[in-house]
């Protein structure tokens, strides 16, 4: 039920900026986009399907006990 | 042509919602009753570097922070440091998310996936982000209002309950655990502050940064305090160590009679509404910083939606629970003043020097 809703959001989301974005025509732009829309959407659809995942917080904990700062 | 400006007594307001966000929702006491100690140390720890902000945009008026950066440092080491700091704002903006959402999720929301509260809160700060400076100047003071009167009529009302004697002994901790106290409270309640300095560029020419950091540190310092000690003094040294929302519980015990019921479920109305304002400030601070390491000839407004969806992603796979949070926060400030203590000194002397 999670990643039916979240799919159908990205969706949405989705069309709805992809008519603006190339309208502007910036390659820079569509290429950030793109990016971020796909990396988003793989984090939210494994985090939805329960699979478990680290992200930036926990890299920052571990370094710092790996440095030996904690 | 439209008026974009934004008063110093707003930029003020911003500074103090950002000031209050997470602390008056979340404990982090590890000192007890000394936690008031803590936090009026914490102030007064921060009040050298916030004059060190004001003093940067004193210095380059009419810039926000990402064309100081440029400015001073040309493309390349501008390209660094812009990238470092929208990481750092696009990083607190899930953190506070993560922290709220935990919130919501603990007080009423228990079964909804914690995603969806997540998405909802950064749908909301993405929204505001999207206007002007101007507008969020605005929603600012009526929110710091709105969260004053809360915490007025939260400390009147609880007059009755307040036992002074639960404030000691005083200095039962040791100075160093205080002072570790404190450290981790300037970093998540003052040091955060450094990335108000994007709304500085839109500033009205004749105010002062320093009059806005000096609103924003007195309101946020000084209800900061307030809070802490009601909620000391309303819940004892015990419960104020072990509790992960105090502010939440202190509302629930406090009981004005058969008239207002409920006054818990007002309260954490406000406190998600300081939420979504500092998550919104925060998620503005990284547009600013993406559209212009991109070069992309856009406003930077176009880029919040990717920001928004980055931001999301970050907040899922931040924590599974409250405690991890909390036992980031000794990694959270070491992490943090790479950004707010190192960065800002660099920007500072450099700005002087130029």
């Amino acid at each position: 039920m999670t990643t039916t809703i979240i799919v159908v959001m990205l969706a949405g989301l989705l069309y709805a900026d992809l008519r603006c974005i190339f309208h502007n025509g910036q390659k820079r732009l569509i290429w950030f986009y793109s990016i971020c829309f796909v990396v988003s959407a793989v984090i939210l659809i494994l985090h939805s399907l329960n699979i478990p995942m680290s992200g930036p917080s926990q890299w920052i904990m571990e370094l710092a006990r790996s440095l030996s700062l904690l | 042509m439209q008026d974009n400006t934004v008063s110093a007594r707003n930029i003020g307001c911003m500074i103090a919602l950002m000031t209050l966000s997470s602390l008056l929702i979340t404990g982090l006491g590890s000192v007890g009753q000394d936690m008031w100690l803590a936090t009026i140390v914490a102030a007064l720890i921060a009040v050298p570097l916030l004059l060190v902000y004001a003093r940067i945009s004193s210095l380059n008026r009419g810039l926000n922070l990402i064309d100081i950066v440029y400015k001073h440092f040309g493309s390349l080491w501008g390209c660094v440091l812009t990238l470092l700091l929208s990481w750092y704002a696009l990083h607190v903006s899930a953190l506070v998310t993560r922290n709220f959402t935990e919130f919501v999720s603990s007080i009423s929301l228990e079964h909804t996936p914690k995603v969806f509260i997540i998405i909802g809160m950064i749908a909301a700060g993405g929204y505001l982000a999207n206007t002007n400076f101007k507008v969020l100047g605005r929603w600012s003071l009526i929110v710091l209002l709105l969260v004053t009167i809360n915490l007025v009529l939260t400390l009147l009302l609880s007059l009755s309950s307040i036992q002074i004697s639960y404030l000691k002994p005083v200095m039962e901790h040791s100075v160093r655990e205080i002072f570790s106290s404190s450290l981790s409270f300037g970093a998540v309640a003052f040091a955060e502050t450094a990335l108000a300095l994007v709304a500085f560029g839109a500033m009205k020419s004749g105010d002062s940064p320093y009059k806005a950091y000096g609103i924003g540190i007195g309101f946020g310092a000084v209800l900061l305090v307030s809070v802490v000690m009601r909620n000391i003094m309303l819940l004892g040294r015990e419960m104020i160590s072990t509790a992960v929302f105090p502010s939440y519980i202190t509302a629930r015990i406090i009981n004005p009679g058969t008239f207002i019921e409920h006054i818990e479920s007002i309260v954490s109305f406000n406190l998600i509404l300081l939420g979504i304002t500092k998550v919104s400030i925060c998620i503005r601070a990284a547009s600013m910083g993406v559209a212009k390491l991109f070069r992309l000839e856009v406003t930077d407004r176009m880029v919040i939606t990717p920001i928004s969806l980055l931001s999301i992603a970050i907040c899922v796979t931040s924590f599974q629970n409250m405690q991890e949070l909390i036992s980031f926060l000794s990694a959270y400030r070491l992490y943090a003043s790479l950004f707010t203590v190192l960065i800002p000194l660099i920007i500072w002397l450099k700005s002087e020097r130029n």
